[in-house]
């Protein structure tokens, strides 16, 4: 049974009519299913997760955008649903990574059920799909329990599990690993970038202090950080145009 | 080098890496690197790089300061730039003029590489690893 996960915004007058035409769409499919909406006052981990509990849910989708899917992506955790993305609203930068259409076009995707199973990774418990990345910073690192990893001058670190900049290509989402790159700018005001790239299962960055990241699309700030990779963590619908 | 994939690694400029490098695709590296360097597949030292290590890999182009021993099954390359002190077995051996070496040479060794884990433990080192510093060892007997 499929579980929608709409976000707070979708309330708002002018998305009705879309809402219609695709609760229309998914119920010709055979895929309508139960129906959440997220709000201000609830507690949408716990809204999501009793719903999973109950145990007939085998798909969950976030409709709206790349906040309302990293919501759902953290709700669902370990549990062995599917997530599905049905982008509506907002900033969907995620949707064209996964080969998704907007709106209506992509009841027909949700429907031919095209699921991969993707690597997450985790920052200090936070999971996240696309990326965790900061500002120039100096920092240290332990990579694997191997090596340390040192920057010399601030770097802009990024560890990406799925790229989504063409600078950060060679990071894949189905390897198993997270890849860390380092930008340092080097030369005559730092006009050229040198850029560190290492792939990694695991890894502690110590900071100077506390630090601002953007993991996924939400900021969030950290005076350590404990990363790992969860492979093949996430089984997710995509389209036959994803990136990966 | 061939064009990057997600299994390989590129220490740049402006970083510094201490302890176990060992990676299952190609190294790059334009920094600096104290400790050991093990990979199954091709290592490229540019010629800004500074590297204390011990080196193992299946083929090796060298420009920068390298101090440690090497080890190669296939090719080792060593540029014009590099200046290089330690000892090398290699399976071939091309030398550009201008390139410094300091140390002795081996050539075709018939002997299996050695072999080091390559799968990280969680917290401390693997049982069924091998201590890194037998690398050195099998150069010097």
């Amino acid at each position: 049974m499929y579980l929608y996960v709409y976000d707070e915004g979708l309330q708002d007058r002018r998305f009705e009519r879309d809402i219609a035409q695709i609760e229309t769409r998914l119920t010709d499919l055979g895929i309508a299913g139960s129906i959440i909406r997220l709000a201000f006052f609830r507690d949408y981990l716990k809204t999501i997760r009793n719903e999973i509990s109950k145990g007939d849910i085998s798909t969950v989708v976030a409709v709206g955008n790349d906040e309302t899917f990293a919501k759902v992506l953290e709700a669902v955790g370990d549990s062995k649903v599917v997530i599905g993305y049905l982008p509506v609203s907002g900033k969907n930068a995620m949707a064209a990574l996964l080969g998704i259409q907007s709106g209506i076009d992509a009841c027909p995707l949700l429907s031919a059920r095209l699921v991969q199973n993707l690597d997450l990774g985790e920052v200090n418990g936070h999971r996240f799909l696309h990326h965790v990345s900061c500002g120039a910073i100096k920092f240290k690192a332990s990579c694997d329990d191997l090596y340390t990893l040192e920057t010399i001058d601030k770097a802009k670190l990024d560890i990406v599990n799925l790229s989504v900049l063409p600078e950060h290509k060679a990071a894949s989402a189905v390897d198993g690993r997270l890849t860390m790159f380092a930008a340092v700018g080097r030369g005559f005001i730092r006009k050229t970038v040198c850029t560190t790239m290492v792939p990694i299962r695991f890894m502690t960055v110590n900071l100077l202090g506390p630090t601002k990241f953007v993991v996924d699309s939400t900021e969030m700030e950290f005076s350590k950080l404990e990363l790992r990779v969860i492979p093949g963590a996430l089984r997710i619908i995509t389209g036959k145009d994803r990136k990966f | 080098m061939a064009k990057t994939s997600s299994q390989d690694t590129i220490i740049a400029q402006g970083v510094r890496v201490e302890g176990n490098l060992i990676a299952e695709g190609n190294i790059l590296i334009d920094g600096e690197v104290k400790g050991t360097i093990v990979t199954q597949s091709d290592l490229d030292i540019g010629v800004d790089a500074r590297v204390e290590a011990s080196i193992q890999a299946r083929n090796a182009t060298l420009s920068g300061v390298i101090e440690g021993n090497v080890r190669v099954e296939e090719r080792l390359d060593m540029l014009a730039s590099s200046k290089f002190k330690g000892d090398i077995v290699a399976g071939l051996l091309s030398v550009e003029a201008g390139a410094e070496i300091n140390g002795t040479v081996r050539m075709g060794v018939e002997a299996e590489p050695q072999t080091i884990s390559t799968k990280p433990s969680r917290r401390g080192r693997s049982a069924n690893a091998t201590p890194v510093e037998s690398l050195d060892d099998s150069l010097s007997s």
